[in-house]
Order: structure tokens, then sequence, then C-alpha cells
């Protein structure tokens, strides 16, 4: 190869790498600035001290989140809804998308027709609401986690799965020593399907760690609200409370800064749960996106 | 989304009804399909019925069967809706604008990806911008929001420290559209990508070899040999956004719009929230989800079809 070229590959490449710093940087500043802003004296923030490291530490912002009970509560509650989400989601997806998946039972198409039919159809905001509301599920829990219960879509990338993977007489082999359905699932499609059960279990639970909107239409009780329907309820309050600090200077100077400083703390607060399971999880939520192969 | 009929057409195609012995042998599997086949009716089905509100005025006390039929009366006032021309502009002005902005960045980062020597540096790329994607909605708005406070946030610090005037992004209403769109692609770029560094895996090695030898430079290696073999995935990618022309999610408009920027944050999907289930009016409510669902299923199914005709992948 000329020295021209090989020149001008080694100037390409460092272009190549200054602009995926520039993603990178793009991505994390704004997460990082945050935090350090959050840990920092808010007055310093204002005046945009706080660029690169945290000036006049103080935990104050934390502490008042920390008092807040609403913020508690709100944590308790989605870690409830979370884990019972996505318990019950598992425990009907998958028996659901293993049957689908046996092209011997009757009427398979006729199932797969009736389900998919429901994600491009369906009745809309209010009936699901008014259905909701007949069942008497306003207000509690089952709201929240049982119209969304079976996802049609990852019963489909389940249902390739279990295709994919359990070869067509390994069935055959396990009936001849005498095993049904039930048996072969648990005893042999469940222990090899662990990369998917992983990637369904994460993709429902931060579905449900994440989600406000079902809250915000089906919960009215304060004490019931998942910790997204506070911050954003919070959201709204800062942004009326900061306006009037800021009219009526002075006195309420201290107000205005605690709330400056608890509007940083909070992100980092209902950010870390996700944050600190992220590089554990990180291969299955790429190997969840590629399983979908479009949509994830 | 993925090709659904490959499996079935394995199949051998059954000419009878199935036999009783036949349904019997698989009653366990019919016992796996009971828990979701409830869970789609009633919450799937049984709205479905609740449709006919639509052209019904709904009293309290009433089931849905017993309330009285007013026929196209929600509909006439929709069409007579002095703000239909804003919702329905502001809504394709979303859809339309993210779609075409937000498309280039995640092709443009998987490149990238697959264009450096140096793998741990991809690695943390990669790690690093899939994050934000797993942030919920509400903290990446209260993150927006607290970017760009007019008095405290980081961008209107920087646009003062530069001599400029503070922006109060989140009142105007010409900057909704932007704040939309970057903050998607602040959110999915990495996400997005993930797809396109796939088909970058596949792209035939011993062409980009050959065309080394051939005294092809990196740059030309990209431009005519990988994002050619990744067009099909893009073009898959771009029909798929045309379905969702209509669907702008009423949770992210929820957390930008506010009454000083309602002009252009308005969208239907908000709408049917606000006149539903805030103002409790179910029968208006529900035409008003009727028709944006029927628009809907319109852009699904023109995407589905040019996607048959275009590209190699369709949804049904």
């Amino acid at each position: 190869m000329s020295k021209a070229k090989i020149n001008s590959d080694r100037i390409y490449l460092w272009i190549v790498n200054a602009f995926l710093l520039l993603f990178l940087l793009i991505c994390a500043y704004p997460l990082y600035f945050v935090v350090i802003a959050s840990i920092s004296d808010p007055a310093a923030v204002n005046l945009g001290r706080v660029l690169l490291l945290p000036k006049k530490l103080t935990l104050d912002a934390y502490r008042h989140i920390l008092e807040n009970k609403s913020i508690l509560i709100g944590y308790k509650n989605t870690i409830i809804y979370t884990t019972v989400g996505t318990l019950i989601n598992i425990c009907v997806l998958l028996p659901g998308a293993f049957a689908l998946s046996r092209k011997e039972l009757p009427f398979r198409k006729a199932f797969i027709v009736y389900f998919m039919i429901t994600m491009y159809f369906g009745g809309g905001l209010i009936p699901t609401y008014l259905q909701v509301r007949s069942l008497g599920l306003m207000d509690t829990m089952w709201a929240l986690v049982l119209p969304g219960a079976f996802s049609v879509y990852n019963s489909l990338v389940c249902k390739n799965f279990f295709e994919a993977n359990t070869p067509a007489d390994l069935f055959d082999s396990a009936r001849m020593d005498g095993a049904g359905y039930t048996t072969f699932f648990f005893s042999v499609v469940l222990p090899i399907s662990k990369a998917i059960i992983a990637v369904m279990v994460l993709f429902h639970a931060l579905g449900h760690w994440n989600s406000y909107m079902s809250a915000m239409y089906y919960i009215t009780n304060p004490q019931k609200y998942p910790l997204q329907l506070v911050l954003k309820n919070m959201q709204g309050e800062l942004d009326t409370l900061a306006a009037s600090g800021s009219v009526s200077a002075g006195s309420l100077k201290e107000l205005t800064n605690l709330i400056e400083g608890v509007k940083y703390s909070i992100i980092p607060v209902s950010t870390i749960p996700v944050a600190l399971l992220y590089p554990f999880a990180q291969k299955y939520f790429v190997k969840g996106v590629t399983m979908g192969s479009i949509k994830g | 989304m993925k090709k659904q009929t490959s499996a079935q057409q394995g199949q051998v195609k059954v000419s009878r009804l199935p036999s009783r012995r036949q349904i019997f042998r698989c009653w366990e599997l019919y016992v796996f399909l009971l828990a979701p086949v409830v869970l789609i009716f009633l919450f799937g089905y049984v709205p479905m019925y609740g449709i006919q509100l639509a052209f019904k005025d709904f009293k309290a006390g009433l089931s849905i069967a017993e309330q009285p039929w007013v026929g196209l009366k929600h509909f006439k006032r929709l069409a007579n809706l002095p703000n239909l021309k804003r919702l329905v502009v502001n809504t394709v002005r979303i859809s339309l604008f993210s779609a075409i902005f937000t498309f280039p960045f995640p092709i443009f980062l998987a490149l990238l990806l697959d264009e450096t020597r140096s793998r741990k540096f991809g690695k943390l790329v990669q790690s690093v911008t899939y994050f934000p994607h797993l942030i919920s909605l509400v903290v990446v708005m209260s993150l927006f929001r607290v970017l760009c406070n007019p008095r405290s946030g980081l961008i209107n610090i920087i646009i003062r420290m530069l001599g400029g005037g503070a922006i109060d992004f989140f009142a105007e209403p010409d900057w909704v559209t932007p704040i939309w769109i970057i903050s998607s692609i602040w959110q999915n770029t990495g996400y997005g990508a993930i797809v396109y560094v796939a088909a970058l895996a596949g792209v035939d090695q011993e062409q980009i070899d050959a065309a080394r030898v051939d005294g092809c430079s990196r740059f030309m290696v990209t431009r005519y040999i990988k994002l050619p073999a990744i067009m099909p995935t893009i073009i898959t990618m771009e029909i798929l956004h045309l379905g969702q022309l209509f669907s702008v999610g009423a949770d992210k408009m929820l957390l930008i719009t506010n009454n000083m920027n309602i002009a252009k944050s308005d969208i239907l999907s908000v709408y049917v929230y606000q006149v539903g289930l805030v103002q409790g009016q179910f029968g208006f409510g529900t035409a008003v989800g009727l028709v944006n669902m029927a628009v809907n299923i319109l852009c699904l199914l023109v995407a589905n079809g040019l996607a048959r005709k275009y590209s190699e992948t369709s949804l049904f």
C-alpha cells in the first residue's frame, strides 16, 4: 500500500474516533452534569461555575428528597408494581408462547390471529378505561399490571425463539419417556431458554419501572402513585414554586436554591437502580433488540 | 415485527378439522393458553365492543349497551372543531420532522462503530449511547427542563456566556418540535444503532478485503460497500416509521405541553386524553380516538404495502 493511502486512512480513523467521542460526550455529559450539579451549591450552578467538577459539595438536595414522603412511597410502590407485574408477565408469556410454538397444536393459527389482531386494533383509551373501571380495578395495582400482562409482540419473539431452539424430535423422545408438555416445558425448554427469559424479564421490568401513563389514568390515591408519576407531579410543583420564587427574591432565595438543587437530584435518585443494573444486564438488552429484529 | 409466515409455511396443510384425540393430546397447551386468551379478551376485545360509545351519549349508571344512540353527532362535532386543523397539523409535523431528522443518527453511529479499530472504545461508546434509552420519559424530560431552564439551565448559561439572551424553551411554541426531536435523538440514537450494527456485521468481509487490495480507502469502502449493504435495512426502518405517522405518543407530549406552548404542542393523542378522561366526555373522546386509530391503520396498511414492494420485510 502506498504511503499516501496509509496516511489518509490514519487521518480517516482519527476522524472516526473523534466523532465517536462526540457521540459519547453528548450522551454522557448531560447525565454527568446533573450528578455534579445535584451535589453542588445551587448558587454556583446557577452562575455556570459547575461545568466539570462539583463546587462547594452539599447533600442538601438529597437530604430534602429523602425527607420527602411521597418519593419514598413512590419508590416502594414502584418496586412492588415492578416485581408483581414482571412476575405476572413472565408467568403468562412463557407458557403461552411455548404453546404457540408447538406446530401440532390444533387451531394454532387461529390463536395467533386472535392475539395479533389486538396488536393493530383495539378499543382505544376510553373504552379500555371504562373496562378497567367496570372490572373494579380502579385505584388498585391490578389496573397497572393486568391490562398489559400478556404482550403479544413479545410472545411472538419467544415463540420464534422456542421454535428455533427446540428440535422437533426432542419432544417426541421426551414423550417416549412418558413426559407430557408440562414436564417437557419445565425440564427441557426453560433450561435452554435462559437468554430469552433474561431479556423478557429485563424489558418487562424496565417497562413497569418507567411507566407513568396507566397510573395517571387509573390511580387517584397519591398513596398508590408509582415513582414516575410522583416525579412528574413534582416537576410541575417545582416549576410553579420556582416561578413564584424568582418573583419575590430575597427571603425566598434560600427556598429557591433548594428547589434548584432538588430539580437535579431527583434525576439520579430515580435512575440509580437502572444504572446499577445496566453493566450486568447490558448484553441482554442488546441481544433483546436483535432478537426482536426490529422493534424492541 | 418479523417474518411471521416463514414459521407457518413449514406446517402441513390440514384439510379436515383436527380430531378430538388430537385436541385432547394437547390439553396442557390449552391450559397454557388460558391466561393469555382471557387477558386479551378482557383488555383487547371487550374494549373493542366499547367503541360503540363513539355513536352514543354516555350517561353514568347505564351499561354500554344501554346508552342512547346519537348517530354521528360526535363525528360532526369533531369535523367542526375549530382546533381540528391545529391538532392534525401538529401531530403530522412532529411525526414527520422527527422521522426526517432522527433517522440519520443511528446509521451514522453504526457506521462509525463499525469503522473504529479500537474495539474497547467502540464497546464503551455503544454502552454509553444505549443507556439513555433505558431512562424513563419523565426523567428524560425533567433533564431537558433542567438544562433548558431560562435562569439556571446549562444551555442558557452557555448562551449567556456567548453573549446571547436567555430563551425559555418550554414556553415557546416554536421550540416544541425541536425539543421533541433533540430529546428523541439523545435518547434513541444508541438504541437505533443496534439494528444497523447487526446489519453491518453481515457485510461480506472478502468483498471489503478485495476492495482494499484494489486500492480503495476506508472511506470508499464505507461509501460504496457498507452503506449499500445496509440500504435494505434503512429503507425497511423508514417505511415502518411511515406507519406511525399519526401515532404520536401522548406519554411524551404530556411532559412537554403547557399553556404557553399549546399552539404547537396540541396533538390528537393528548386531546383524546384531555377531552375523554380529564373532562369525562366519554362518547366524544371515543369518537376522536376511533378516528385517530382508523387513520393509524390506514398509514400502517400503506406502509406495509410499500414495505412489501420495496423491501424484503413486511409487518404482516
